[in-house]
């Protein structure tokens, strides 16, 4: 390896090789011109979740507060790791369930438990809770309050409808009440998306 | 180093050395600056890790946040500054040639650190990216691409113009690392951000460059400083040369598959896995190979070398590389994969290829280099020491614990009758021994940092009186 262009040649024919058989060929495979987003399965047409409308900005607000850095989106096979036993989904994940997402976040840290089906899990009053205090919900918990997407707003003669219900010691002083903002409104409804509550053909196999 | 003075390298090289001092300097102490911040937010993430009050409620310190900036400071910040700074040293010094156009390099440095200065607030404003080691938003993208082309240019020009008829093992290195760098970076940048692939390919996208950027680009530095040091601070040639031929073969061709093992259990087809885990077994072979070159070159001449600082980060560089690399194989087996996959477990990993392997090795050259680049001994040489010291027992501290804690928090989320939050609770133990590892670390950082401005007092000195001079050159010109 004595000239500049062996050594040249091996680096660029090395990378060249793993990043066109790796990516370049499973982009194909796995993407939109091999797989279908829709799909027929057991007499249903079935169309794979998409982020519309709020959902969509609640992704971006998900992204934004970084809430992928400790909760994964794939539940894994059945026989593989505990996902299935813990409830966090019905089936295992397949690449066609993400086709239509914008940004995939399957994440790689699971700090928090998995949300690939936090939608079926809990509802909207559980989860603006949860944002708001998570100690509130979860009495071991390491996430923080996400506090700072409500607003703390002086109480009119009629309550607010989506002013959060607090119990015990996390009342807050009287005359006021707590309402989320258009933030925490959109990544509620973007948790309450995540629910892959349809089968696919290759959903129910095992790997 | 007392017989610097005596080195007869030292006046051959002199037009090399005088050629990149400014470029490496700058580098070198933007680098520090960044170290600083990453100790801070190393120690900030690692404290709200298992105490999550601890500044809660505010939106720009969030965890998710903190964090992503924290990667970014030690990576791209700490990490890139001064493998820039020890590849083009140690380019030009191998080749023989000295670098040209000293000027664009510091422009390129301003625009690196500049750029991801503005990328960091990015991140702390909410613009950030999920994919790990990818956080950075996509704006700052093309300055940073840009900076570490002009520095992958001068340094493979540097080599193609030697003037040392001799080509060594850590040139192979560092051009590769110069070629790799631009091209993982356009590779995965173009297939994220500007023409998005659509669907789970995205995460195997990153988690390809996230092995590539600490394997091709801090590994291959890590291991071209390795292959410099240890025969330099032996005066022994490595074990076996022929083998490092294989070991460089080895890295480009099978090392550069070992990312999408991490993905097992995911929504991919089993061949995605099954590559990333037969790289990643086969990869054992080259771990083995710079184990032998390095750990076994130093072990042979154990008794042979007088007790010196440098020498130490290079001990440990080298067991660490043999180490980690081992692990990557363990870890990629499905069975153990299912127990540590998406564990604090991983966080060990990658800090101990981080931090163990290149940031010792970087830490070595930075304390070969400047004496050589300055023609002045360190004025404390106890501080390499006690430098060491400090990073060695704050990366025992902070690997151990993750490393152990991470396994029975994989062992117990296997076990579903086991609620989670008693996993989250005996996770956030553990993870109090990474705090306390930061304390070390950091304080380890802050003696390099001193030391490294007490080195440089002159430098800065002059450069300070060169600038009032200007200064008030100007105010007379005004005044006439």
């Amino acid at each position: 390896m004595k000239s500049f262009g062996a050594l040249f040649l091996i680096v660029i024919t090395g990378l060249t090789t793993s990043w066109y058989s790796l990516l370049v060929v499973t982009a194909d495979k796995l993407g939109p011109g091999n797989l279908n987003s829709s799909v027929s399965f057991a007499g249903e047409d079935i169309v794979v979740h998409a982020d519309e409308g709020l959902a969509a900005r609640g992704k971006d607000v998900y992204l934004e507060m970084g809430c992928a850095l400790c909760h994964t989106q794939q539940v894994r096979r059945p026989g593989y790791g505990g996902d299935l036993d813990r409830e966090w989904g019905s089936r295992q994940a397949v690449p066609r369930d993400y086709l239509l997402q914008k940004n995939v976040i399957l994440g790689n840290k699971r700090q928090g438990p998995d949300l690939s089906n936090v939608g079926a899990r809990h509802d909207a009053t559980w989860l603006y809770v949860h944002l708001f205090r998570p100690g509130i919900n979860s009495e071991v918990t390491t996430m923080p309050d996400y506090s700072f997407l409500f607003e703390k707003k002086e109480l009119d003669i009629t309550p607010s409808s989506n002013a959060l219900q607090l119990a015990g010691n996390d009342t807050i002083e009287e005359g006021y009440e707590i309402v989320p903002t258009k933030d925490a409104e959109a990544l509620v409804a973007y948790l309450q998306s995540l629910n892959l509550d349809y089968d696919l053909p290759e959903s129910r196999r095992v790997r | 180093m007392s017989a610097l003075e005596t080195s007869p390298e030292l006046r051959g090289t002199s037009a090399v050395d005088n050629s990149l001092k400014g470029p490496v300097l700058f580098l070198l102490i933007s680098g520090a600056k960044w170290l600083i911040l990453a100790s801070i937010l190393g120690y900030l993430v690692s404290w709200k890790s298992h105490n999550p009050g601890f500044l809660n409620g505010c939106e720009l310190l969030t965890i998710g946040r903190v964090q992503a900036a924290y990667t970014t400071a030690f990576l791209y910040g700490f990490g890139c500054n001064i493998s820039f700074a020890i590849g083009l040293w140690l380019i030009a010094r191998l080749s023989g040639t000295p670098i040209g156009h000293g000027l664009v390099l510091i422009l390129a440095s301003i625009c690196w650190n500049l750029a991801l200065t503005v990328g960091l607030v990015g991140i702390l404003m909410g613009h950030l990216n999920a994919f790990e080691f990818l956080e950075l938003p996509s704006y700052v993208a093309p300055p940073l691409f840009i900076s570490s082309l002009v520095f992958s240019i001068w340094g493979i020009l540097c080599f193609k113009n030697r003037t040392n008829e001799i080509t060594y093992a850590a040139e192979w290195y560092l051009v590769a690392a110069f070629l790799a760098f631009p091209w993982i970076n356009l590779a995965t940048k173009t297939m994220l951000f500007i023409k998005p692939s659509s669907g789970v390919v995205q995460a195997l996208i990153a988690s390809w460059f996230a092995n590539n950027f600490l394997w091709l680009w801090f590994g291959s530095l890590a291991i071209a400083a390795l292959y410099y040091l240890v025969p330099k601070l032996l005066s022994k040639a490595v074990l076996s040369y022929n083998l490092a031929i294989l070991g460089f073969v080895l890295l480009i061709f099978v090392g550069s598959w070992m990312g999408a093992a991490r993905l097992v259990g995911g929504p991919f087809p089993a061949w995605v896995i099954t590559s990333g885990i037969a790289a990643s077994i086969t990869m054992v072979a080259f771990f083995v190979i710079t184990g032998i070159n390095f750990f076994g070159t130093l072990w042979r001449n154990r008794k042979s070398h007088s007790e010196n600082g440098i020498l130490l980060f290079v001990w440990f560089s080298s067991l660490a590389l043999l180490i980690s690399g081992l692990l990557t194989a363990f870890i990629s087996l499905r069975g153990v994969a299912e127990v540590t996959q998406f564990t604090i477990f991983l966080d060990a990993h990658r800090f101990l290829i981080f931090y163990g392997v290149f940031s010792m090795a970087a830490f070595a050259v930075v304390y070969y280099m400047l004496p050589r680049l300055l023609e002045r001994d360190w004025p404390m040489e106890f501080m390499i020491c006690s430098h060491f010291w400090l990073a060695f027992v704050g990366t025992i501290l902070l690997v151990v614990p993750l490393t152990l804690g991470g396994w029975q928090q994989g062992a117990a989320m296997l076990d579903a009758t086991v609620p989670f939050s008693e996993v989250v609770r005996h996770t956030s133990y553990w993870m109090v021994g990474r705090s306390v590892a930061w304390i070390f670390l950091s304080l380890g950082h802050l003696g390099f940092i001193m030391h490294l401005f007490v080195m440089l007092k002159p430098e800065c000195g002059a450069c300070f009186e060169e600038l009032t001079r200007i200064d008030s050159e100007k105010v007379e010109g005004t005044e006439v």
